[in-house]
């Protein structure tokens, strides 16, 4: 095929405009300052910062953006009638709790919050008997579509009501677990399948990183 | 000791099913449901060692009112459970439910579902009345 003029003069175009691209995502790259290093799960640089909220906790207490502040929160969500991804993820977490216990930053500042996004089913009381089932030290909270947005929204977080064809309902939702750190940036997200190792692992390299920043 | 029968009903040899020659059943186990909780779900491999392909569906047990055969797919980071109408099974095949992909659903438990014990499963074979007998376990197997 023979390239006619009009044709080569829009390639060069397509050229030009492709590399003053890839310069401008270089040079934008290199001014960021910190480069995100190659730790799975990370989510920076301008990682999400999770706005005020206002969830009731299983403790009796009010569960906010105070609970996080100052810690280092595992953050999951689902709902207690789950009865395959989250007692999954649940135990996953349980290990790996044990395993982060004599890591100190998990020591001191650690925490594993379970947020239900099922409100209509899942009372306070009955969270707390739920998530202490798995560990005593697990916090959990729910709160109204509105109270729960205030998270989900900020972290993309998705849920859905679908019908189980029992006359029951189950809800689809973001089944990651997220990292918040102590000034409540969501600096790292896990998807699935979740292993105790793999989010021992990420744990530790994230809030090394963070550290140091 | 409860426990202990429990881990001993999972290391007995595959078990074949009744009713269903040449299917193996093996590492069947039931979530324990967390307090609260009125469904789990139970998880098992399947092999088909016969030469005539197998069709599992129906699935049913005593200890709930409502058993389906779910499919945890994600689609990004959302999980979603799909519901599947039948297992088959070709002549060599081999299928495996586990947490967070093909599991049997199990719906409003008729009474409390504790560790230590078992409950029957029933499904048809290619059309033929079938069972199988899952201990309730606390936790995955593998993570003991
Ligand atoms: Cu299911």
């Amino acid at each position: 095929m023979q390239a006619s003029p009009k044709a080569s003069s829009a390639t060069a175009l397509l050229v030009l405009v492709g590399f003053v691209a890839v310069s401008a995502g270089l040079i934008f790259a290199a001014t960021r300052g910190s480069k995100a290093p190659d730790i799975p799960g990370l989510l920076w640089p301008d990682p999400p910062v999770l706005a005020n909220f206002s969830l009731q906790g299983s403790a009796g207490k009010p569960i906010d953006q105070h609970t996080l502040e100052g810690r280092w929160t595992l953050l999951f969500f689902g709902f207690t009638n789950c009865p395959d991804v989250c007692p999954t993820t649940l135990a996953v977490l349980k290990q790996t709790v044990a395993r982060l216990a004599d890591y100190p930053p998990f020591r001191a500042q650690g925490q594993v919050l379970f947020i239900s996004l099922d409100p209509a089913r899942d009372t306070p009381a009955q969270l707390a008997q739920y998530v202490q089932h798995f560990d005593t030290r697990f916090l959990a909270a729910t709160g109204d579509d509105a109270a729960l947005d205030a998270v989900t929204v900020p972290l993309g977080v998705i849920r859905a009501k679908v019908e189980d064809g029992s006359g029951g309902y189950s809800i689809d939702h973001t089944s990651s677990i997220f990292l918040i750190d102590p000034k409540l940036r969501v600096i790292g997200k896990f998807g699935l399948p979740h292993s105790a190792a793999m989010l021992d692992e990420g744990f530790r390299a994230i809030t090394a990183f963070r550290g140091a920043q | 000791m409860s426990r202990l029968l429990a881990l001993l009903a999972l290391l007995l040899p595959m078990t074949p099913a009744l009713a269903c020659p040449g299917l193996v059943i093996g590492e069947a186990w039931i979530r324990e449901p967390p307090p609260g909780a009125r469904g789990t779900a139970a998880y098992f491999t399947l092999r088909n060692e016969g030469s005539t392909p197998l069709v599992l569906d129906g699935w049913s047990s005593p200890a709930f009112a409502h058993v389906m055969l779910h499919e945890t797919v994600l689609t990004g980071d959302r999980a979603e459970m799909r519901h599947r109408s039948q297992l088959s099974l070709p002549a060599g095949g081999r299928e495996a439910l586990t947490p967070g992909g093909l599991h049997l659903m199990l719906m409003q438990a008729t009474g409390p579902i504790a560790a230590g014990a078992a409950v029957t499963l029933q499904f048809n074979c290619n059309g033929q009345a079938a069972q199988l007998s899952a201990p309730v376990l606390e936790e995955a197997p593998s993570s003991r």
